[in-house]
C-alpha cells in the first residue's frame, strides 16, 4: 500500500473511531481529560490536566510558523505551571534557535502567562545537549513543565530518545514539550512516544478598526491547532483546526487564587 | 608573627646525577638591544658567569656555555604550577616571582612531622618533579627570602630573637632585596651586611637611600608587615584526606568526595552556615593539581546534594575526565563561599508541605544543571528600570541569583500608545497590576533579537506606520498596526537616536515588533527600520 493509501486508510479509521464514540463509545475506558473536563472537545484537548506527567509535540505546519508553536507551547506550559504553585518551569533554548527565533525575552514572557521567579532558562549547545537537559529536567519532582526549542534532526529525535523523555515526564509528575521546529510541515510523519502531538499554525485575525489607523489595530492573537495525535484519547478529528486564542491571560500569574483552578485563566476561549 | 615559607627554585642538576661532568647552563634575553643572561645553573656560576652578563662576553668567557632562550610566560606557569602543588602543604601559597613561592604555614608544619620534616618533604617532592629548591622557614616573609638564598640556616623558631639577630648581622646588603643600584651604593659606602645598617642611625640612611631601604629593613627584622598574596584565598571551611598511595578509581575518588562533603557539612551545621560556592582540588602524585567547582542557587549543607553537584561535574569534564594519572595522594574539598543558614526547626518540618519539596527540587535541579553543562548556561531573568528593551528584560547566571523566588514583583516598562496610535508618555508602571482586559494587545514579544536586524520597510510617509516590509527574503504586506511607541535614548548614557515601535501584523497572521531609528528631519533623513522581535 502507497503512504498515501495509508494515510486514506488511517483517515478513514479515524472517522470510523468517531462515529462509534459519537454513538455510544465502545465501553473501552478513555482517557482521564477526556472523560473529567468540562465544555468543549477543543478545551478538553487543550486541558491543562491532559498535559501533566508526559511528553507532547508542537509542531509548526511550515516554517513560518514556528513563532506561533513556540508561543502556543510556551502558553500550554505556563498554565500547567499555574497548576503546580511552588514547581518551576524549565525552557530549554539551543544557542541556534535564539539566533533564529530570538532569545527569551522577560517582559514578554510575563505577558504571556510565564511567572519570572520561577522560570529558569537553559541554553543548550546543540540537540543532544537539549534532551540531556530536558531529560534531566523532566525527572525532577519539583518541574511543572519543560519547554524544550530544538531544530532537532530526524536521526536524533527517534522513539527511543522521545520513549526517554516520556518516561521521565511520568515519573517526575511535569508535562513535557517539545518544539522540533526541523519538523516543520512534517507533523504527520513523525514518529515518537509523545502522547500528545499538536500542529500550530499562524491565524490571521481581522483588524479591529479604530480611529485615524488606516489598516486598524491587530487582533487578539489567534494560533491554529491541529491534533494530529492523542494516545488514549477517542474522537478526535485529525483534520479539524482549533482556533486558539491567548486573551485571557493573567500577567500576574502568581497572584491568581491558589485555592482552585480558574477556567477562565486556562487561556483557552475560543473554538472554532 | 606568622611563620613564612620561602621555596626557591632551580633547574635540577642534569649531568651530575648521572655522573657525567656538568657543562654550564644559561638561558638568555634580549633585554632593550642587548642579549643578555637571565638566569645560570650552579655550574654557570661556578664558572664566574652572572645574571646580567652580555650573551657575547659570556661565550668568549665559557665557550662550552649551553644557552637557551628565556620563555617568561612558561617560566610563569611553571611557577604557578608549583604553587598548586606547594597548596597541598598549606592553604596560603603565594608566587613570589621570578623563581620563588611563599606559603604560610601558620599551624600547619605539625602536621608533616615539625619545620625539618616540611622542609625536607617540600624539597624532595619538588626534587621528584626536576626541580632543585632551596627551602627556608622564618618568623616574616622577607627574612625567610633572604635565608632561602644568602644563609645555610634552614629555618629559624619565631621566639629565637637572639638566633635571628645573629643571623641578620652576616646576612649581606643583597638579602634586604632592594634593587641592584642601592645594593651597590651601600657596598661603596662600605656597608657590605645588615648588621652594617642595623647599627647606623636611620635618618642618614633614608635621606641616601630612600625610604624603601627602611622599609625592607622593617621588613626583614619584623618591625613592619609584609604580608603575601596567596593564589588561592583561604576557604573558611575545608576537609582534605590524604594517602599513602594515589586513588586512580573514579568510584574510589568520588567516595571520598562524599566522605569529605559529610565533613564539610558537619563543620557548617556547627557554624549555622551553607556554603554557596565549593571547590574540589586533586593533588596528583607527580606534581599535578586539578580543580572542579560547583555553585549553589541557595546556601546548601546538605552533604548528598553536594556530592552530587561534584559528580556532576566531573562527568562534564568527558572522556579525559579527572586525568588521574598514577593517583590523587591528596583530596581536598573547600567551602569557598558561605553565608547563613538557619537550621530547620522540627514544627517546621512536620508542617513541611509538599510545595516546599518542589520548591527544594527545582533548586537542586538548577544546581544539577549548573554543574553539568555550566553556571552561565543555566540562567534567570532579570529585570532593569529602562524603556530601552534590550536593557529591559535581561539574563543572569541562577546561580548567581539570591535567592529562588526572589521577587514576585515584575518589572516596569513603559506605557504603550493609545489605541488611536498616537504619542505615549513616558510613565512607567509596574507590569504586577490587575489583568489586562479581554481583546488588551500583547505590549512585548516573548522572543527579543539580541541585535535587531535589519529590514527594508516602505512607509506612505517618512514617519508614518510601515506598509510592506522585506525580513529574511520574505515580503511582508502589512495588514494592522499598532503604534507607534516611542523610546527616546537615555540621554545620561551613550545617547542613540529615538526609536518607533510598531506592532504588526502581517496578511498571513505573522506579528513583528519593528522599529524605526531617527526621527525624520530631525535626528536622520533617512531613518532605518529594524525588527527586534516576533510575537507568537
Amino acid at each position: 500500500m502507497s503512504p498515501r493509501g495509508s494515510s486514506e486508510r488511517l483517515a478513514f479509521l479515524r472517522r470510523e473511531i468517531a462515529r462509534i464514540e459519537s454513538a455510544g463509545g465502545t465501553g473501552l475506558p478513555r482517557h482521564a481529560s477526556a472523560t473529567e473536563t468540562p465544555p468543549s472537545r477543543t478545551s478538553s484537548f487543550l486541558s491543562v490536566a491532559r498535559f501533566a506527567g508526559d511528553l507532547h509535540e508542537i509542531v509548526p505546519a511550515s516554517p513560518p510558523d514556528a513563532h506561533a508553536a513556540l508561543a502556543l507551547a510556551l502558553r500550554l506550559a505556563a498554565s500547567c505551571a499555574r497548576e503546580k504553585p511552588a514547581a518551576g518551569l524549565v525552557l530549554v533554548v539551543e544557542d541556534f534557535v535564539a539566533l533564529e527565533t530570538g532569545a527569551p525575552y522577560g517582559p514578554g514572557l510575563i505577558e504571556a502567562g510565564v511567572d519570572p521567579a520561577r522560570l529558569v532558562i537553559v541554553r543548550t549547545q546543540g540537540p543532544r545537549e537539549t534532551l540531556r537537559v530536558m531529560e534531566e529536567a523532566l525527572k525532577c519532582a519539583g518541574v511543572a513543565a519543560v519547554l524544550a526549542e530544538s531544530a532537532i534532526p530526524e536521526r536524533l529525535y527517534t522513539l527511543d530518545a522521545s520513549r526517554r523523555l516520556a518516561l521521565a515526564a511520568r515519573a517526575g509528575g511535569g508535562a513535557g514539550f517539545m518544539v522540533p521546529l526541523s519538523f516543520a510541515g512534517a507533523a504527520a510523519r513523525l514518529s515518537s512516544a509523545a502522547a500528545t502531538r499538536i500542529e500550530a499554525q499562524r491565524r490571521p485575525v481581522p483588524p479591529e478598526p479604530v480611529g485615524n489607523n488606516r489598516l486598524g489595530l491587530p487582533g487578539p492573537p489567534l494560533i491554529g491547532a491541529r491534533l494530529v495525535k492523542a494516545r488514549g484519547m477517542f474522537g478526535f478529528d485529525p483534520e479539524r483546526v482549533h482556533e486558539v486564542a491567548f486573551h485571557a491571560f493573567s500577567v500576574h500569574p502568581s497572584a491568581l487564587p491558589a485555592d482552585g483552578p480558574d477556567p477562565a485563566a486556562a487561556g483557552f476561549a475560543r473554538s472554532a | 608573627m606568622r611563620p613564612s615559607f620561602e621555596t626557591r627554585l632551580a633547574g635540577a642538576p642534569r649531568d651530575e646525577a648521572r655522573g657525567a661532568p656538568a657543562s654550564p647552563l644559561a638561558t638568555w634575553s634580549k633585554i632593550g638591544s642587548a642579549q643578555q643572561l637571565v638566569a645560570l645553573d650552579a655550574a654557570a656560576l661556578r664558572a664566574g658567569l652572572k645574571p646580567g652578563m652580555a650573551l657575547a662576553s659570556a661565550r668568549a668567557m665559557r665557550p662550552e656555555l649551553e644557552l637557551r632562550q628565556a620563555d617568561s610566560q612558561a617560566e610563569a606557569e611553571l611557577l604557578a604550577s608549583i604553587a598548586d602543588w606547594l597548596r597541598r602543604f598549606t592553604p596560603l601559597a603565594a608566587l613570589d616571582a621570578p623563581d620563588g613561592a611563599m606559603l604560610d604555614i601558620e599551624g600547619c608544619a605539625h602536621l608533616f612531622g615539625g619545620e625539618q620534616a616540611m622542609i625536607a618533604a617540600i624539597e624532595s617532592g619538588l626534587r621528584a618533579q626536576g626541580l632543585h629548591a632551596r627551602c627556608a622557614i622564618a618568623p616574616n616573609p622577607a627574612l625567610a627570602w633572604a635565608l632561602a638564598r644568602f644563609s645555610t640556616t634552614r629555618s629559624l623558631a619565631g621566639g629565637d630573637h637572639a638566633g635571628a639577630a645573629k643571623i641578620l648581622r652576616t646576612l649581606p646588603v643583597a638579602a634586604l632585596r632592594v634593587s641592584g643600584d642601592i645594593v651597590s651604593g651601600l657596598r661603596t659606602a662600605g656597608l657590605t651586611r645588615v648588621g652594617d645598617l642595623l647599627t647606623r642611625p636611620r635618618g642618614p640612611l633614608a635621606a641616601r637611600f630612600g625610604a624603601g631601604l627602611i622599609a625592607r629593613l622593617d621588613a626583614i627584622v619584623g618591625a613592619a608587615r609584609d604580608p603575601i598574596s596567596p593564589r588561592f584565598e583561604a576557604a573558611p571551611y575545608m576537609a582534605e584526606r590524604r594517602f599513602a598511595e594515589g586513588l586512580a578509581r573514579r568510584d574510589d575518588i568520588e567516595r571520598v568526595l562524599a566522605d569529605l562533603a559529610h565533613d564539610l557539612c558537619a563543620m557548617l551545621e556547627r557554624h549555622g552556615e551553607g556554603v554557596r560556592k565549593v571547590a574540589a582540588s586533586f593533588f596528583r602524585v607527580d606534581g599535578a593539581t586539578r580543580h572542579i567547582a560547583a555553585a549553589t542557587s541557595r546556601p546548601q549543607r546538605d552533604a548528598s546534594a553536594l556530592t552530587r553537584l561534584l559528580r556532576e561535574r566531573i562527568e562534564a569534564l568527558g572522556e579525559e575526565g579527572l586525568d588521574t594519572g598514577y593517583g590523587f595522594d591528596v583530596i581536598r574539598l573547600a567551602a569557598n563561599a558561605v553565608e547563613r543558614m538557619a537550621g530547620a526547626q522540627t514544627s517546621e518540618l512536620v508542617a513541611a508541605a509538599r510545595e516546599k519539596d518542589d520548591a527544594q527540587a527545582f533548586v537542586d535541579l538548577i544546581d544539577r544543571l549548573g554543574a553539568r553543562f555550566g553556571m552561565r548556561r543555566v540562567q534567570r531573568l532579570t529585570f532593569q528600570d529602562t524603556h530601552v528593551p534590550e536593557f529591559a528584560g535581561q539574563t543572569q547566571p541562577a546561580s548567581f541569583s539570591r535567592a529562588h523566588c526572589a521577587s514576585r514583583a515584575g518589572p516596569t516598562c513603559g506605557d504603550r500608545v493609545s489605541k488611536d496610535g498616537h504619542a505615549l508618555h513616558a510613565s512607567r508602571r509596574r507590569l504586577t497590576s490587575p489583568p489586562r482586559h479581554e481583546g488588551a494587545l500583547c505590549g512585548r514579544p516573548p522572543r527579543l533579537f539580541e541585535k535587531p536586524e535589519p529590514v527594508d520597510a516602505t512607509a506612505a510617509v517618512p514617519d508614518g506606520p510601515p506598509l510592506r516590509f522585506k525580513w529574511r527574503r520574505a515580503t511582508h504586506e502589512i495588514a494592522a498596526y499598532e503604534g507607534p511607541e516611542r523610546i527616546a535614548p537615555e540621554w545620561w548614557r551613550d545617547a542613540g537616536l529615538t526609536r518607533d515601535y510598531f506592532h504588526v501584523e502581517d496578511r498571513n497572521g505573522g506579528r513583528f515588533w519593528l522599529f524605526r531609528e531617527g526621527l525624520f528631519g530631525r535626528e536622520t533623513i533617512q531613518p532605518r527600520w529594524f525588527v527586534h522581535g516576533v510575537f507568537g
